[in-house]
């Protein structure tokens, strides 16, 4: 009895589970619908649920604007992005887990004051900076704000401060330097830390809004998602194509997600379970 | 620019010196490699982020041209005044901004807390059925806030949108959302809780996957009932990730601004919607710099909302941790 009654509340769960999982699912599902949908099909009382497959739409979206640039544009940004962002991090977190490094306490402080700095309050004096430097509408103009992230530096001091200090003192009696150390034997052993930071630089940088559309004019440097929001100003009336625009953008970061959604999950989870957490200024980027 | 991973960091912990004989030797040496280490994170860090929270104050008092100083005029707490008066706009736009934030805060903590409860278990374990479910939660998060927002666009028009249909089916009246300046706001906020509440949800997941199963096996061995349980023993051990979802979704609601952008009309005049019903201070700040093209003034803007930020952070720490209990 009372072992039938937990299964039924086992199955009552997984059926909430499923309805929860569908819901959030399902925006993106009638996106699918109407991309495909025959234009006597869009726009209906009640709406169409069921997919046409009329590619149409698709074809004109193509015709319409040069994605494959701005896909090539955002792929150069988000890839150099993740490349600098392993580079500052790995060095200054190594440097933060030197043990003989005198002043480290003081540089701490300075990186935790930089996440103090909410990203919309410097967001005029950015565009300042990025004026007199001669960036505006350029693609490093998109990466180099980009190209430190405080917490990268954390996570890559947390793991070089696991490592065993023995690994340090052998390849010093070896005569390695601290560089051929850090690139040679501690950044191989700090996979996870790698892993980490990439793909929460990925899905930052893809997802950026804001600052590439401030900066850029015309197609030279034009993002994805920027090429997208114009698409919508020009087209909004167009909703076949402008669907097809938007899973065209959505795709390969849903790609990216149903390969790595297992170390997304953790990524952000696994920051809580230190206990003395405290909590950033700095927002999302969206 | 700081760009949040929404992860909560370490604190500081002991920097305590190794005892390693051979490497007072090297110390001298390595010092200064340390200083090296650091220094291409420190430039670019100056370069736009402390460099900039000095400039936008300065900024603030100009009436700043791009090209510099010498092109600028000092106006003194002149868009500081302005800000102040209700012609401007600004003191409605954070009206809006704190209505956006009252109802999002305590949306996403419920909501939030209820859907982990529904996906609770291990978070590094989880059977395939749980993983699956659980990543079409979270997937909305991760994708770019435009992209998503245009579906929205579609859900919430008047004629042809699911939403209405849905309250068709109801038998309720249809609504104007997006271009009714009573019903645009919660519309957003709609997009937005969708959006983000994977995030929320994996946090509380966290959460619950700490707290001891022997602290829930002592309550119920105590006779206590399951909302007991839960009110008494659950929630207590919540309390910090709880008071962290607080802090980190009133900051990001601050400043919340692709979606009310492609939502409302950012690409005619940078949006707001109507009757400026969705301008929050996010979207005013870009407006008055970046279509109206008044820095200085924008600058004033950013101090505020710096400040704004800064405070309510300060307080939701201090009265947060009042209520927070650790174990």
């Amino acid at each position: 009895m009372r072992l039938g009654q937990r299964k039924n509340q086992r199955v009552l769960r997984m059926v909430g589970q499923a309805i929860v999982a569908l819901g959030f699912l399902f925006p993106f599902y009638w996106a699918m619908v109407l991309s495909v949908a025959p234009k006597s099909r869009v726009f209906t009382l009640p709406p169409d649920l069921v997919p046409g497959w009329d590619f149409h739409p698709w074809e004109r979206v193509f015709q319409a604007a040069p994605w494959g640039l701005y896909f090539l544009h955002s792929v150069i940004i988000t890839g150099s992005t993740i490349l600098l962002v392993l580079v500052t991090g790995a060095t200054a977190g190594y440097a933060l887990s030197l043990p003989t490094f005198r002043g480290r306490e003081m540089v701490f402080g300075i990186f935790l004051a930089a996440l103090m700095v909410p990203p919309e309050a410097i967001l005029i004096p950015d565009y300042v900076v990025a004026y007199h430097l001669h960036i505006l509408n350029t693609l490093r103009g998109q990466v180099l704000p980009f190209a430190v992230n405080v917490f990268a530096i954390f996570i890559f001091r947390q793991f070089f401060k696991t490592l065993p200090s023995e690994l340090w003192d052998a390849a010093q009696l070896d005569g390695a330097s601290w560089w051929r150390y850090l690139w040679h034997m501690a950044l191989p052993l700090s996979k996870p830390a790698v892993a980490t930071v990439s793909l929460l630089t990925f899905s930052s940088q893809w997802s950026q809004f804001q600052w590439p559309l401030i900066i850029t004019q015309g197609q030279a440097a034009r993002p994805i998602e920027v090429a997208l929001s114009y698409f919508q100003g020009f087209d909004g009336t167009h909703w076949r194509e402008l669907a097809a625009a938007s899973i065209l953008t959505l795709i390969p970061i849903i790609v990216m997600f149903l390969f790595t959604q297992r170390y997304f999950v953790v990524s952000v989870a696994g920051r809580v379970e230190d206990r003395e957490s405290s909590s950033p200024m700095t927002p999302l980027n969206r | 620019m700081q760009e949040n991973w929404n992860t909560a960091w370490d604190r500081p912990t002991l920097l305590t010196p190794s005892k390693g004989a051979g490497r007072a030797l090297m110390r001298s040496r390595k010092a200064v490699s340390g200083w090296l280490l650091v220094l291409p994170a420190l430039g670019i860090l100056t370069l736009f982020t402390y460099g900039p929270a000095l400039l936008v104050v300065a900024m603030s008092f100009y009436h700043w041209s791009l090209g510099g100083f010498q092109d600028s005029q000092w106006v003194g707490a002149l868009h500081y005044r302005e800000l102040l008066n209700p012609i401007s706009g600004f003191l409605k736009s954070l009206s809006v901004t704190f209505y956006y934030v009252g109802i999002m805060v305590p949306a996403t903590v419920a909501l939030g807390l209820g859907v982990a409860w529904l996906f609770r278990g291990a978070v590094h374990k989880s059977t395939p059925w749980l993983t699956l479910t659980r990543a079409a939660v979270f997937l909305p998060y991760i994708t770019p806030a435009i992209a998503t927002s245009i579906i929205w666009v579609f859900i919430f028009n008047p004629q042809f949108g699911l939403a209405n249909a849905a309250l068709k089916l109801f038998h309720l009246p249809a609504l104007g959302w997006l271009v009714s300046s009573t019903w645009a706001l919660p519309a957003v906020m709609v997009n937005n809780l969708w959006h983000n509440l994977g995030f929320t949800v994996v946090l509380f997941l966290a959460g619950l996957s700490n707290i001891p199963g022997e602290a829930v096996e002592a309550a119920w061995l105590d006779g206590a009932n399951s909302w007991q349980t839960f009110r008494y023993v659950i929630l207590p051990y919540l309390s910090p990730v709880t008071l962290m979802v607080v802090i980190l979704t009133t900051i990001q609601a601050m400043q919340a601004f692709g979606s009310i952008y492609a939502m409302t009309g950012g690409q005619f005049g940078g949006g707001g919607g109507p009757l400026n019903s969705t301008t929050t201070t996010a979207i005013y700040l870009y407006k008055s710099a970046f279509i109206f093209f008044h820095y200085g003034y924008g600058a004033a803007v950013s101090v505020v909302l710096f400040a704004v930020l800064l405070v309510m952070t300060i307080v939701q720490k201090q009265v947060g941790e009042r209520y927070t209990s650790y174990q």
